[in-house]
């Protein structure tokens, strides 16, 4: 069956299926329903259990008083996610959170979406498509310089070529460069009925108010598809998804394929988001491959591949960090003896104990899995390998 | 590499809350996928959830540090926070690598 909601978790009835009854069907009844939470329907109730408090979603508020409700006072003490239930959902009755995990350009990806149900917002016009196509491409900016991925590029920048007074956006040396905004589309707002016409020169011609639509091709690759060529991004694949979906956009009788182009340009980079591996392109981009010692394959014996792997994976650590590598061939080891050998000696410092104290004398593996945050940190902090 | 679905709705909720591209997000624990930093200037802070990663509520670890670039052989921790809110860690993040 499938629910829909309104956003404070009403139910829309009319949108919401009715499953036809089934002769072979038991009597269970899910009762988790908006957000995951537990519907108590009992008495028509109809009150969420969240936890820490119950939620009505008739009203859009808690029913009791919020715990933390002196830290925030700009809140009202009922508030249900924080007051905005489009981007949040409400975890436990105490707080909102996003519920967005990523949101490029205008893509965007809720705790509720799967990947593969990246909702894009698709233009309406062929103008539009250069719209959200500017967007996408600060979006992802944005988030590769969240990721350190092009940090390096703005540094040597100076803060007046980076600023642009017009949208306000770009107002440090970390934020991309400007993307230049696209001719005014409501001048040029053509209907889709009209771009999919058998006429369509003609239909963007009104739409232009008769004006040559060479001028504004000519004027969007100069002005926008170059910007983005010649940005700091060049090479990215993403990018090259942008570029591609750019030029479809100035040939507008490919708009389809202009639409298809960057709603997988920003899947991809949703995707991508999502996944970490901006993150990990900055990685790769700064710090380039690094050998550590003892961080070759976990090969030392019998079975011990696998308890290396099934530990890697309980300790949620990254199977294909070099640093990981190191510490699972190095399980057995004691924690003095770990550090001595590919360590800097000055973490001791900060090691709880100290040199010679409890922790130091556990081996790897006991330190690990002891939860001692502090311990882990120490162990897989490559700041201080030797 | 990639990180937990935790620190990535962390990222996304920290997002939501201050300009993010006022920090650095750094990964010097890229072998921990419950880890991540955010650094300003010589001000680093250090955030696991690996202590409540598997739970419905998940908790905060957060270490602050002041950290020396060039050098990095010592270890400078103001502050260490255990099993804290999301809430209570941006307010941390902002007043002390912005505020």
């Amino acid at each position: 069956m499938r629910f829909r909601y309104y956003p404070y978790g009403l139910k829309i009835a009319t949108l919401s299926s009715k499953k036809l009854g089934d002769s072979y069907e038991g009597t269970l009844k899910n009762n988790y329903l908006y957000n995951d939470k537990e519907l108590f329907d009992d008495a028509d109730l109809n009150w969420y259990d969240y936890g820490f408090r119950n939620y009505d979603p008739q009203i859009g508020r808690f029913v009791q008083l919020d715990p933390l409700t002196d830290d925030y006072p700009f809140l009202t003490p009922y508030q249900y996610a924080s007051c905005d239930p489009v981007t949040n959902i409400d975890i436990d009755g105490l707080e909102g959170g996003s519920a967005v995990i990523a949101r490029i350009g205008e893509a965007v990806v809720t705790s509720a979406s799967n990947l593969t149900e990246v909702f894009v917002v698709a233009p309406k016009t062929i103008h539009g498509v250069g719209s959200a196509l500017s967007k996408a491409a600060a979006g992802i900016a944005r988030a590769a310089a969240m990721s350190n991925l092009i940090n390096t590029s703005f540094k040597t920048r100076n803060v007046s070529e980076t600023t642009n007074q017009n949208n306000g956006v770009n107002k440090n040396l970390n934020a991309p460069p400007p993307i230049n905004s696209y001719p005014s589309v409501s001048s040029r707002n053509a209907t889709p009925e009209e771009m999919e016409g058998a006429d369509q020169n003609e239909a963007i011609r009104t739409a232009n108010g008769g004006e040559d639509d060479a001028y504004y091709l000519d004027k969007l690759k100069r002005e926008n598809i170059a910007a983005v060529e010649n940005g700091p991004y060049k090479g990215l694949p993403i990018i090259e998804d942008l570029m591609k979906a750019g030029r479809y956009e100035v040939r507008y009788s490919y708009h389809k394929e202009a639409r298809k182009a960057f709603g997988n340009a920003v899947k991809e980079a949703v995707i991508w988001y999502a996944s970490g591996k901006l993150i990990d392109l900055a990685l790769e981009y700064r710090a380039g491959s690094r050998i550590l010692p003892n961080s070759g394959p976990i090969m030392k014996g019998m079975g011990a591949a696998s308890r290396a792997e099934m530990l890697a994976k309980k300790l949620k650590l990254n199977i294909n960090s070099a640093t990981t590598r190191q510490v699972l061939n190095s399980l057995d080891e004691s924690v003095e003896s770990f550090i001595s050998k590919f360590r800097k000696s000055s973490i001791y410092g900060e090691l709880p104990g100290g040199q010679g104290g409890n922790f130091a004398k556990m081996t790897v593996e006991e330190a690990l899995t002891s939860g001692n945050t502090t311990v882990r940190k120490l162990l897989i902090d490559n700041r201080f390998v030797k | 590499m990639e990180k937990d679905k935790t620190i990535l709705r962390f990222i996304e909720a920290l997002s939501q809350k201050i300009d993010i591209n006022l920090l650095q997000v750094v990964d010097y624990w890229d072998a921990d996928l419950c880890a991540i930093g955010f650094k300003k200037g010589n001000k680093l802070i250090y955030i696991s959830t690996y202590n409540s990663f598997n739970n419905r509520i998940i908790k905060y670890d957060y270490d602050l540090e002041l950290i020396d670039e060039l050098v990095n052989e010592k270890i400078k921790v103001l502050k260490r926070g255990r099993a804290i809110s999301e809430r209570q860690l941006i307010k941390e993040i902002k007043s002390f690598l912005i505020g």
